[in-house]
């Protein structure tokens, strides 16, 4: 790790206005019911509706060049659209993956084909992704992956299945990691390639599997003879580690492993406000410190990645420490504020809980377990 | 900042690196003066930094003086380097001079001194307790009464009675009595009492959380280098999975308190840093705890010990946690805020946009 210090960002007026606007826009769609605030939204907040207007607003691929669709936005920017949306709790999980990271994707190793096919109708909200990794055998060794590919005429013919694929159900395109060549034991990494696969191509079977709150949200997607065309193949042949890796960048260390259970919390205090409880408020203060001071965190990464800095390492560490805070919000409520939680309760507050606490495990494993990226973190700093 | 920066840390690093030594800290906890650290100091003109030129100081910005604060918790400076830098700037916003000597400040609650005027100048009474580095120190700048106003003052600590007293790390916490001691020439200022005793106790926090965040990320080096070096079981430490997870965490409560305090200082420079500093002094706290227990897992045995200086860093953690408020202290403040202000959501709060 090159070094401990984090840039420090202070918005410009001109941004805390753009702010405002954004805001003002997502109180007034609740206002007209377009979305009903919950937790936990970017995973597990679908609405078509909702994701295309907010394509029309310019608020998807808002960083990308206007000849694909794009704003050409700055990161910061992207960076507070993003915290709105999560903060109101609004549904936004159809394109998030789209945006956050199969477009940058695109723009980075995609053919010029590629990104005029797939970015315009990204950002429009009318085109969602999957991201394809974790297998029935590869969880944490993602190395391993077993899903292969076999060149034929004219593309390639894909055999395996990936697991845990969210939204998969919902989705058009799965960017999925498969072995092209025979793994290598000496370079475990090598011979593995990104392929964009049409999740309504024949030979594509997506089973649900239910999550713990009983909605569908994982998948198992199989793969049987599955033709993908030579212009799907995403980047270079062989290159999909090191591609998928700089992914994992832009996923770490958004607001979204913060925010996951903050309507909780915000609700939480509102409560405290009204009852003038300064118990409770004291127990928020706590958790609001963690929040400042993991935004000021985030927020530094999203300024590195806008000036291109290498961020693997502290975006392991926001995910890590986001996580576990975002999951400590309803283990603290609990205490302060007697309640059954109820994913169909009466009070917000009731609903807010049973969603906070039947997603809490998911937010310490999602993007990579806090366990394998305490890892990767303790190997950088060692190696520097 | 200002274009100067990278080099005065660069230069401050190395001034430190040499006379901020494990031997000196241990002498200085003896009762050791280190005078040759505060004469390189002095020489370089880093005792002023962030002072004005025109008042007397070396120029710079706030944010430069932090980041030789920052070094002096990172280093465990024996010597009141926050305490001068801060008391320079202040004396020098009231337009009073304060030489190169160390000089020290003390505005706790109910740290204040009566002045009575006489004919041959003035005469001061009063006891200030937990005065950091007082028996070293020229000055000490303090609130004083005289005649129902208040006025700040920098008394001279010759006259004055002192008490020598420790923090858990072994540094000056010292009790000053002033017993009608008279004085020929006493510089007063005056100003509003609260509001200036309160200016001053939130430049101590931050001062605190700057130094905390310094000592931690020495904290942290030291560690990186005990498990890279040390070897159990025929493999060096790091690369067991236990020990990882204690690196891991050491380095996320560094990088976040690193964080916590730039922003807090960035918000100080705008003028407007109350729920900022707050929440600086509440993370840094809870981080301290956390770093100092992953620190001395990771060592075991010998970081307990004055074999080795772990514990120096550590044992500052624990005391600077609780100078110029704890986390309680701030918490509070924080739910007064919270309460007089209902209609402000927490969004709009913690994102400085209310409509």
């Amino acid at each position: 790790m090159k070094s401990l210090v984090l840039p420090t960002v202070k918005f410009t007026e001109e941004q805390n206005e753009f702010r405002k606007e954004v805001r003002q826009f997502l109180k007034d769609e609740e206002a007209k019911g377009s979305f009903e605030r919950t937790c936990d939204t970017w995973l597990n907040g679908y609405s078509e509706e909702f994701s295309k207007k907010i394509g029309a607003k310019g608020l998807i691929g808002m960083t990308w060049p206007k000849e694909y669709g794009g704003q050409e936005r700055s990161m910061i920017e992207r960076y507070i659209v993003t915290e709105e949306f999560l903060a109101a709790g609004a549904p936004v999980a159809l394109h998030w993956i789209a945006d956050r990271q199969s477009g940058p994707l695109f723009l980075r190793y995609g053919t010029e084909e590629q990104k005029q096919y797939f970015l315009p109708k990204i950002a429009k909200g009318e085109c969602y992704f999957s991201i394809g990794l974790s297998e029935p055998n590869s969880g944490s060794d993602l190395a391993s992956v077993s899903t292969r590919a076999e060149k034929t005429e004219g593309g390639w013919i894909l055999n395996g299945s990936k697991t845990w694929t969210s939204g998969a159900h919902h989705s058009n395109y799965m960017i999925t990691l498969c072995r092209t060549s025979p793994q290598d034991p000496n370079n475990r990494h090598a011979g593995l390639s990104q392929l964009v696969v049409d999740l309504s191509a024949p030979g594509v079977t997506i089973q649900p599997i239910q999550y713990l709150t009983g909605a569908p949200h994982f998948n198992e997607v199989f793969f049987e003879s599955v033709f993908i065309p030579d212009d799907r193949v995403v980047g270079e042949i062989g290159n999909g580690w090191k591609q998928g890796m700089a992914e994992l960048a832009f996923e770490r260390s958004g607001p979204e492993r913060i925010l996951s259970t903050f309507p909780l919390l915000d609700e939480m205090i509102e409560i405290f406000k009204e009852n003038k409880d300064e118990n409770g408020l004291k127990e928020a203060t706590k958790l609001l410190a963690r929040m400042w001071s993991l935004r000021s965190m985030s927020i530094g990464v999203a300024k590195m990645l806008e000036e291109g800095e290498e961020v693997g390492i502290i975006a392991a560490l926001v995910k890590n420490m986001g996580t576990e805070f975002e999951q400590s919000v309803p283990e603290i409520a609990r205490l302060l504020i007697s309640c059954q939680p109820r994913l169909d309760g009466e009070s917000r507050f009731e609903r807010f809980m049973a969603q906070s606490i039947l997603h809490a495990p998911g937010f310490t494993l999602r993007g990579g377990t806090t366990e394998i990226l305490n890892g990767i973190v303790a190997k950088g700093v060692v190696n520097s | 900042m200002s274009d100067m920066k990278e080099m005065i840390v660069d230069v401050t690093n190395n001034i430190f690196k040499d006379l901020s030594t494990k031997e000196t800290i241990d002498k200085s906890e003896n009762g050791e003066w280190t005078q040759s650290l505060w004469d390189v100091l002095k020489e370089s003109e880093l005792i002023s930094i962030g002072v004005p030129e025109n008042l007397g100081g070396s120029g710079g910005d706030f944010d430069d003086a932090f980041s030789i604060i920052y070094l002096a918790g990172k280093y465990a400076a024996p010597i009141p380097l926050s305490e001068t830098i801060i008391a320079k700037r202040v004396l020098g916003e009231l337009g009073q001079k304060a030489g190169n000597d160390p000089i020290t400040f003390s505005f706790e609650e109910g740290n204040e001194v009566t002045v009575k005027k006489t004919n041959e100048g003035a005469v001061v009474s009063g006891k200030l307790a937990n005065v950091p580095w007082a028996r070293h120190a020229k000055n000490v700048v303090a609130l004083a009464e005289m005649e129902g106003k208040s006025f700040v003052v920098q008394l001279p600590l010759e006259k004055a009675e002192i008490e020598k007293v420790n923090n858990i790390a072994g540094e000056p916490r010292d009790t000053v009595v002033f017993d009608e001691i008279a004085f020929e020439e006493l510089a007063l200022c005056e100003v509003d009492g609260d509001a200036f005793r309160e200016k001053m106790l939130n430049l101590g926090a931050l001062s605190r959380v700057v130094m905390m965040a310094g000592a931690m990320e020495m904290i942290m080096d030291l560690s990186v280098r005990y498990v890279s070096e040390r070897k159990q079981f025929g493999r060096f430490l790091h690369r067991f999975q236990a020990v990882q997870q204690h690196l891991a965490k050491l380095t996320g409560e560094t990088v976040i308190s690193i964080a916590a305090m730039n922003n807090a200082i960035a918000a100080y420079e705008e003028g407007q840093f109350l729920q900022e500093l707050a929440y600086a002094r509440i993370r840094v706290n809870e981080a301290a705890e956390k770093v100092a227990k992953s620190a001395h897992q990771v060592h075991a045995g010998i970081g307990v010990t004055y074999e080795h200086s772990l514990h120096q860093f550590t044992r500052r953690l624990w005391a600077w946690r609780e100078e110029f408020g704890n986390e309680s202290i701030w918490i509070d403040k924080t739910v007064e805020h919270l309460l007089d202000n209902p209609d402000v959501g927490v969004w709009e709060a913690m994102t400085n946009t209310n409509n």
